[in-house]
Formats: C-alpha cells, sequence, structure tokens
C-alpha cells in the first residue's frame, strides 16, 4: 500500500474547522489566495494516517512518501535562489505548537517506512563520495584556515581585549560586558579544531563555559577570565597549531578544571599554576 | 551493458545550514560546495530554520544543538513532532560541539537521524551524509516519541551482548556515529 500525503505547489491556507479533511482538501485551498488576513502556515502533512505495521518486515508493503517537492522543490543545479513562500508566518515555539503525544491506550509502537528519497536523488547505483571532492574540500579548508588565524581570530581578540578591559574599569556594566565576552568566545571558537588550532578553541570554549550566564563578575571571576584573555592572546600571536606541546595541554586542563571549581564553588581553587604556564607557553 | 561504479551526484541536493556561528555556516556551506551539493541556504537559529523549511523543500537539514534563541533541539522536536511541521520526515544531522552523553541522547531523543561532532572535517560530514543516504531508518511512533528508530539494527547488534552493550561500547566513539546509542532498549 503506497500513500502520498500531498502534492502542489501553493502554500494550504489552514482552516481550522476543515482540519479533518484537510489531507484531501489541497486542490481547494491551493485555489485560495495564500494572501490571507490569516498567518499562512503550511499544512500539517501528520494529518496523513500512518502505517502500523508492528512486525516491522512488511518494508515492501508500507511505504509513507513524504513529499519535499510540493513545497517548491524547483531542479536547479546552480545554487541560483529557487522559487520560495515569502510569506510564511510561524506560532512560536511553545508545547502548544506540538501534536500532543497520543493517548490511545491500545497503541504500542507505529513503524513508518519512508521511501529513501536521497538515494533516489543521489544516484540508485552510486555508492559513495567521489575522492576528488575530499582535495577540492582540503583546499577549501586550508583557504579558509587562514582568514580564520588571520582575519576573524584576531578581529574577536580585539573586541574581547577591549571588553576586558572595559570589564576592569566600569565594573557597573558588568553583565552586559560578560555576556559580550561570552558571544566573543564562541565566535573564536567555532571553527578552531577544523582548522588545525584546537587549543584556541578550547580555551574559547572554557572562557564560554565561565561566562555563561555569570551576572555580577566577582574579583575571582574577573581574574579567571582574564586568564584565558592571556592564554588566548598567547596561542593566536604565536599561532600556536594542534594543543600547543606539554605545556599547552596543562595549561587547558588547569583552566578546564578552575573553571569547573569556580562554577561549583568549590573553595579550592588553585589558582597559582595557570601564571606559571601561561609564562611557559609564552616563552616557549 | 555493463554498470561502470559511480559515486553520489549530489547536484540536485538542497540542504539547510542552521547554524547560530557565520563562520561555522560559512565552513558548512564550503565544504558541501566541494562535495557538489547543488543548493544550500542557512539560518541562525531553530525558529530561523523552521521557517526556511516551511518556505521550501530541503533534503537534508545540519542543524547545531546549542543556539540562541531557540535551540537545535526545539528545532528538531519541531520538525518531527510540529503541528504545522512541513516535513517530519526529513533526515536532520545534528552539529554539535558538546558531546556528553546526556546531550547526545537527548539529540537522539528528540528524533535526529545522526550526530556530527565538532570539529567537523570534510570526512567526517561524508560519513554522516553517506550514512543518512544508505541507512535511512524507519520512522516510530510510540507513546512519547516520533523519529528515526533509535535502536540499532540487527547486524549493528550483532556486535554486542547483554543489556548493557552500548554502555560498553561507549567509550569507543561516543556513538557519534550513531544517534540509535543508547542505554536502554527503549523503541
Amino acid at each position: 500500500m503506497i500513500f502520498r500525503r500531498r502534492g502542489g505547489n501553493k502554500p494550504p491556507v489552514i482552516d481550522a474547522s476543515s482540519d479533518d479533511s484537510a489531507a484531501d482538501s489541497h486542490s481547494s485551498s491551493e485555489k485560495n489566495s495564500p494572501i490571507s488576513a490569516k498567518p499562512v502556515v503550511p499544512k500539517r502533512r501528520t494529518n496523513a494516517p500512518l502505517v502500523i505495521d508492528t512486525t516491522e518486515n512488511n518494508s515492501e508493503n508500507f511505504v509513507a512518501e513524504p513529499n519535499n517537492e510540493s513545497v517548491g522543490d524547483v531542479s536547479d543545479s546552480s545554487g541560483v535562489m529557487r522559487r520560495r513562500r515569502p510569506d510564511v508566518m510561524v506560532q512560536d515555539f511553545t508545547v502548544d505548537a506540538l501534536q500532543p503525544q497520543t493517548d490511545k491506550a491500545e497503541m504500542l509502537v507505529e513503524f513508518v517506512h519512508i521511501q529513501n528519497k536521497l538515494k533516489k536523488k543521489v544516484g540508485e547505483g552510486a555508492s559513495g563520495f567521489d575522492p576528488g571532492v575530499f582535495v577540492k574540500a582540503n583546499e577549501v579548508i586550508k583557504n579558509l584556515a587562514s582568514s580564520y588565524i588571520d582575519g576573524i581570530v584576531p578581529k574577536e581578540m580585539r573586541e574581547l581585549g577591549y571588553m576586558f578591559q572595559s570589564l576592569e574599569h566600569f565594573p557597573e556594566r558588568s553583565g552586559e560586558q560578560v555576556s559580550k565576552i561570552f558571544n566573543h568566545s564562541h565566535a573564536i571558537k567555532s571553527g578552531g579544531g577544523s582548522y588545525g588550532f584546537p587549543l584556541i578553541s578550547r580555551i574559547a570554549e572554557s572562557l564560554g563555559k565561565l561566562t555563561e550566564g555569570m551576572n555580577s563578575p566577582e574579583k575571582i571571576d574577573i581574574m579567571l577570565i582574564k586568564f584565558h584573555v592571556d592564554a588566548l592572546n598567547i596561542v593566536v600571536r604565536k599561532k600556536i597549531k594542534g594543543m600547543g606541546g606539554e605545556i599547552g595541554q596543562l595549561l587547558i586542563e588547569g583552566l578546564e578544571v578552575v573553571v569547573a571549581r569556580r562554577k561549583a564553588h568549590d573553595p579550592s581553587l588553585v589558582v597559582e599554576n595557570i601564571s606559571k604556564f601561561l609564562e611557559k607557553l609564552d616563552s616557549a | 551493458m555493463t554498470d561502470t561504479p559511480s559515486t553520489y551526484k549530489l547536484d540536485k541536493l538542497n540542504v539547510l545550514i542552521i547554524d547560530d556561528s557565520k563562520h561555522m555556516r560559512t565552513l558548512m556551506r564550503s565544504l558541501l560546495n566541494a562535495f557538489g551539493v547543488g543548493f544550500i541556504q542557512e539560518a541562525a537559529d531553530g525558529r530561523e530554520g523552521f521557517i526556511r523549511l516551511c518556505q521550501q523543500g530541503f533534503d537534508l537539514v545540519l542543524c547545531d544543538l546549542v543556539m540562541e534563541p531557540v535551540d537545535g533541539m526545539a528545532f528538531v522536536e519541531r520538525v518531527r513532532r510540529g503541528k504545522d511541521s512541513p516535513d517530519p520526515f526529513i533526515p536532520i544531522i545534528a552539529v554539535t560541539g558538546f558531546t556528553e552523553q546526556f546531550r547526545i541522547m537527548s539529540a537522539r531523543d528528540a528524533g535526529v537521524n545522526e550526530v556530527l561532532a565538532k570539529p567537523i572535517s570534510a570526512k567526517e560530514i561524508a560519513t554522516r551524509v553517506t550514512a543518512v543516504i544508505e541507512n535511512p531508518r524507519p520512522f516510530v511512533r510510540t507513546k512519547t516519541y516520533f523519529g528515526p528508530d533509535r535502536r540499532r539494527r540487527k547486524e549493528e547488534q550483532a556486535f554486542y551482548d547483554g543489556v548493557e552493550r552500548r554502555k560498553a561500547n561507549l567509550g569507543n566513539d561516543l556513538g557519534l556515529s550513531d544517534p540509535g546509542l543508547g542505554l536502554t532498549d527503549e523503541v
């Protein structure tokens, strides 16, 4: 048994009164103008009955075919912007937007075997990626790596530096500053590992963990932020690849431990070693 | 007529990338471009991603999990179980820098097909995309879950023994290649 969910290209208008007939009412909703006073949202596809197949072995007999084409899938491999619906509005992300869990007492499990559309699109007989694409991809990573270490990171580091100075001198705005420090750390972290700078990412991640949700930093917090900023300055200035050897490893582990203890309000916070590791890394 | 072994032709694929970091989006887009993916769209959070999905059909979604204001978990849940979801069956690969066990299991329970751990590489993306193409899981609806079957397949299970088999294997790869990993045998 094969069933299709729906066809057509136009956005249907949701009409609560005709909800039960939604699965079959697509052609009529196509005639309606998508421009409506009501928010236009795509029709729920899950109205269509699902196949109950508790044996799990009847996949050939039961196929539910999700129909991507119905929402504007235009075959075009040139990367040109395709037809889109500009007028989609969606409900807020609340529990109300989700379908209620079923309370059918008799229901145990429904299996839905969907058609492998992806396989069809990439070629039924094809298997695996062309090895040539990895050469291309590595070239891409190489180019992006230089824009990361010579462009994005220095820029973010400058802003991180300003923000840290501002935090030191204008503590009354500390909440806002710490949140910006968190954002900069997030930006620095992204991609470092992919480009061969995992130490930068690890330190930035540790700084992110430290500053996440921090509203009013105390003196000790400012000191810990400073350790991270100093560590990042050294690693970025020296463009240290990998984990920075034994010292780099000790430094990041030290930073992660102090952050974890600070977050757990552990009084046994020992920070002396961090300064030592920073000096060693700087002079290495 | 003999069949010559061929490789994937991705030029007809529509892929949606959802990540709050512009740089990560650029990286993923560039890698997918290098793979020959024909059409790529970007969104900066779960809400924007959901709107994109409503506006247009996609074949595959790569979605970061930790984002503001709407995170990847809420996005996946909305796509799978949303009243207005345009495509509850779309394959979703979660991309995350947080690989703690509970996060991976939450992603699995939200309904992702695969999990890709950051830092991402061309090879890792290719592995996950291949998994989605070659091993589509049947979808399952239970009282508390709707999404791809979270269990390992029988052939995958052949390598394991005992109720703690998944836990025992946890150290090997954190289950990152397989969101079916879990400590229970729930469907």
